[in-house]
């Protein structure tokens, strides 16, 4: 860790001197081209996207009927608000709003679930609908005389209790430890949250309406997460033989080695240049020997053996992509775009990448939850592309660049990845 | 909104002329209109104090004028907008002497109580300040703690949202003017610096409000608290000395 803090103080410290220097401190460091794009030419390049070119999913079948169940829910607590919500109902502005966005919220949520990409995308997004609807139906509740805040944290505490019975009654039933560890993890992330979500704020006041509203959002997500966390089991369970055993030793020996392993890559990481810059090379470098060095972090304070398994996944991706770009950065790679169709490459190449490693992977599952954040990261860095406005100068795309290219190199990382964790699942 | 118009306020010397017996000090006490230079008290203010509830008129206006204002004296009915337009943010006055006291203006219906307050200041050992800030019409500001040195003053508050069944606008702002008394003879002069925190939280904590409450934030710089009313924001703004316009008060 000494190496991380040292390479954080060393970046910090760079970008301390240049803030300094001013502006044009930064022009000097980074080199201002007279060329420039104009900013169409980044937008024309998203436009044919829509979200995610990889998103997750979860090795069981979610029936419909489960998914119509949820969205019954949202509907029900959307019909207890006397729509439209008026002052004669709620006279306080500010508060009305809360409500009335908080019930926006959750339609449009629902309209997310119906052209969800996968079932999981769509359950996730009609739990977020149930939270927000609760909001808004505790909100009036509450106005209407009919809830009180007691009222909410009794049935939080209520889901908690069932979270903490039903995680301690676990069991890591499966046939398939890469399946298991997918569904199983899920199952893990989806407890704790219960337990690690915050309380509500105590901004509104601990006696206002929005405190209530507040309380019941919080309680219907606990709700929502041991609901689903216990559909999941149960569909995991009845997909299975009914001898098949459990695979929760399998995860823990396989997690505990992995992390082993991870410490391991981690005290042979290369000693990091001493001189420190602000340029693109330098800070792809800094990002991901950060992402690599709290890799064994985020595996040892994961909240069981199958998620545990998925951030060693994350980790060995993140040694990996390390290596990859610092061996171009040593080999003279600037990164530099010069125009468009710069861009476009150094962004197509991230796609591209992406969708092999999802092609070319021996259990593309195992690879979706790390592809899909680079996705995402894709995806995001495209929303910000698509934002600019007028002329640009390259340097300015210098963040885009970057995320572009740790996505790339992490989805290349990837398939190597899931190999040294099947290996260590025995696969 | 209540049209801007000028009548509506009234010096709040005059109305205590009008409206209040035994008031007279406050329009023509010449004895003790202007703070002795050498301090007749013979104690220099404490190097910082503060108050978590000072004495304190708080009026709010859903208006195109703050509620209470210290007027140039040169301002005249007929002049163009006067300086809160187009400085509508924070407004921040160090009132220590009489004559000074004697340009508060306020509507007529707070007048009388405004006067009174001022009536009761002893300009030898305390000063007067007046601060007015904006704020969301369904929200209410919450003094924490009020503290000031020789050369600067500095509020803290909470922002508690309204209850919900207090009609108010989503987004409007209204003005809320505090006049505070503090006990300490502070040089108007002298105080070159205004600092302000909002919490968003509801309630001050213990100790030291909202400054403590949200674990930093000393003023400078940041916006006026605006913004999502549960969020618990944090904002803070600060202000070097403006000068007051010069004439006659001292």
């Amino acid at each position: 860790m000494r190496d991380a803090s040292t390479t954080r103080r060393g970046f910090l410290a760079a970008a301390g001197a240049t803030l300094f220097a001013g502006c044009s401190g930064l022009d000097s460091l980074s080199g201002e081209s007279r060329e420039t794009i104009r900013s169409y030419r980044l937008s024309e390049m998203v436009d044919d996207e829509s979200g995610p070119v990889v998103v997750e999913s979860v090795p069981v079948d979610i029936e419909r009927a489960r998914l119509a169940e949820t969205r019954q829910r949202v509907s029900e607590l959307l019909e207890t608000l006397p729509m439209p919500l008026g002052p004669d109902a709620v006279p306080n502005g500010h508060v009305r709003q809360r409500l009335v966005d908080a019930a926006g919220d959750a339609s449009e949520s629902v309209d997310q679930a119906r052209t969800a990409r996968t079932r999981l995308a769509a359950f996730r997004s009609l739990r977020d609908a149930r939270a927000r609807a609760r909001y808004a139906a505790a909100g009036w509740a509450f106005a209407d005389g009919t809830a009180t805040r007691a009222d909410a944290r009794a049935a939080y505490r209520r889901a908690a209790s069932d979270a903490q019975t039903l995680r301690a009654a676990h069991r890591y039933v499966g046939a398939d430890p890469v399946d298991a560890t997918l569904v199983h993890a899920r199952i893990e992330r989806n407890l704790d949250r219960v337990r690690r979500d915050r309380e509500p704020s105590v901004y509104s006041g601990p006696d206002s309406l929005l405190a209530v509203a507040e309380w019941g959002e919080h309680a219907e997500t606990a709700r929502a997460l041991v609901s689903d966390s216990r559909y999941l089991s149960e569909r995991l369970a009845s997909s299975l033989p009914d001898d098949a055993g459990t695979v929760e030793t399998r995860l823990a020996n396989a997690a505990e080695s992995l992390e082993a392993a991870l410490r391991r890559r981690r005290s042979d990481l290369p000693p990091e240049p001493t001189e420190h810059s602000l340029e693109l090379p330098f800070r792809l470098r800094y990002e991901l020997r950060d992402a690599a060095e709290s890799s064994v972090r985020r595996v040892a304070e994961t909240p069981g053996p199958a998620s545990a398994v998925l951030a060693a996944t994350r980790g060995f991706a993140n040694f990996s992509a390390y290596d990859r770009v610092r061996e171009r950065i040593e080999d003279g790679e600037r990164f530099r775009v010069d125009d468009a169709a710069g861009v476009r490459t150094v962004r197509s190449e991230a796609l591209d990448a992406i969708r092999a490693a999802l092609d070319e992977n021996p259990r593309p599952g195992l690879a979706r939850p790390v592809l899909a954040d680079a996705a995402t990261a894709v995806s995001f860095t495209d929303d910000a592309l698509a934002r600019y406005r007028g002329e640009v100068r390259p340097e300015r795309l210098d963040d885009e660049i970057r995320r572009y290219t740790t996505a790339a190199a992490r989805a290349r990382s990837t398939p190597a990845a899931c190999r040294r964790v099947l290996d260590a699942l025995g696969i | 909104m209540v049209p801007r118009t000028r009548r509506r306020f009234l010096h709040v010397a005059t109305a205590a002329a009008a409206g209040l017996a035994g008031c007279n000090t406050l329009t023509g006490g010449s004895a003790r209109s202007s703070r002795s230079s050498t301090g007749s008290e013979g104690a220099d203010p404490p190097a910082s104090d503060s108050k978590t509830d000072p004495p304190m008129v708080r009026l709010r206006a859903d208006s195109d004028e703050p509620p209470m204002r210290l007027v140039d004296p040169d301002e005249t009915e007929t002049d163009s907008p006067p300086p809160w337009e187009s400085r509508p943010r924070d407004q921040y006055e160090v009132i220590d002497t009489r004559d000074r006291a004697d340009r508060l203006t306020a509507a007529p219906e707070n007048a009388e109580r405004v006067s009174s307050f001022v009536a009761e200041t002893d300009f030898d050992t305390e000063t007067l300040y007046l601060e007015t800030r904006r704020v969301e019409e369904c929200f209410r500001l919450r003094l924490c703690r009020i503290s000031w040195r020789p050369n600067g003053i500095e509020t803290d508050y909470v922002r508690p949202l309204r209850p919900y069944d207090e009609r108010c606008r989503d987004g409007a702002k209204v003005f809320e003017s505090r006049l505070f008394r503090l006990p300490v003879a502070l040089d108007e002069e002298s105080v070159r610096s205004f600092g302000t925190s909002v919490s968003g939280r509801s309630r001050c904590g213990a100790p030291g409000g909202a400054r403590a409450e949200s674990g930093g934030g000393s003023s400078g710089g940041g916006s006026s608290g605006g913004g999502g009313g549960g969020s618990g924001g944090y904002s803070s703004a600060s202000s070097t000395r403006r000068r007051a316009p010069e004439g006659g008060d001292r």
